[in-house]
């Protein structure tokens, strides 16, 4: 992750470091059309990058990495990490806590030890994933209507 | 043609551009009267931001209930946001909360004032 925001960065930086130079270089006719084709391309990763950012639902896809992420815990494990920042805490009362697992569990059918682990398990699931499929289909039609906006 | 910024001058960014686009092509008794409805049902994304904050003291999920969301209102209030980090997404989110559902009341309204 690390290394992907670096590079990143890196790229842009250096993209954004030769748009700079050439207001101060003597260049000839060549050597301009190699530098406008840079920036041209740079200008339009940046406006492909704002035009994804406009249509992605944050929530959606957070909702969606954690269904993902509870695919791949075990919940007959004991557990080690938590997001939780009461439990990180030392507080020992949460309303919450247990809601993951549980989830877990109705992944691998065990619907009794969901029920015991957290009892909105199985309404949070339904719930979470009837919000997905709305924030996708509004995500679908957003995308043709800036398209339209954008590129006529 | 009606213009937005003379209707509704409080409103802006994305929701500036879907409501100039709603109301293009009304005539301004129905522009005048979309905007009239529109602004004591709209959402402001500061009220929602606040009322999120407020997650934070121990009762979640009324930005929820204020959007029209009962259904993950319920599940928010009764896991403690879901355990804080719900109600952090929601607080980065608060703009595009808010802007859905006025978005929902904005078609309305508009078929409404067409009719009219």
């Amino acid at each position: 992750m690390l290394e992907i925001g670096v590079f990143c960065f890196c790229t842009v930086s250096y993209n954004y470091s030769l748009l700079n130079t050439t207001k101060y270089l003597k260049l000839d006719s060549r050597q301009k059309f190699k530098y406008n084709l840079i920036r041209i391309s740079f200008r339009m990763k940046t406006e492909r990058f704002k035009f994804i950012l406009k249509i992605v639902e944050l929530e959606a896809v957070l909702w969606f990495a954690g269904l993902i992420y509870l695919l791949t815990v075990n919940p007959y494990e004991v557990q080690q990490f938590s997001f939780c920042p009461f439990h990180n805490l030392g507080i020992t009362f949460c309303p919450g806590c247990g809601l993951g697992r549980s989830i877990s569990f109705i992944y691998h059918g065990d619907l009794f030890h969901s029920l015991q682990m957290h009892p909105l398990g199985v309404i949070a699931l339904i719930l979470i994933s009837i919000r997905i499929i709305k924030l996708s289909n509004k995500m679908y039609h957003n995308y043709h209507k800036t398209k339209e906006v954008i590129y006529g | 043609m009606a213009n937005v910024l003379d209707l509704l001058p409080e409103i802006m960014g994305e929701e500036q551009m879907y409501i100039s686009s709603l109301i293009k092509n009304m005539d301004d008794k129905q522009a005048f009267q979309f905007a009239n409805i529109y602004r004591t049902r709209r959402k402001d994304p500061q009220t929602i931001l606040l009322v999120t904050l407020v997650g934070f003291l121990g009762i979640s999920g009324i930005q929820r209930f204020l959007t029209d969301q009962i259904g993950m209102g319920i599940l928010y209030l009764l896991t403690g946001g879901i355990c804080m980090i719900g109600t952090i997404i929601d607080l980065v989110n608060h703009k595009k909360i808010a802007f859905e559902y006025n978005q929902k009341q904005a078609n309305q309204i508009a078929m409404m004032a067409k009719n009219l």
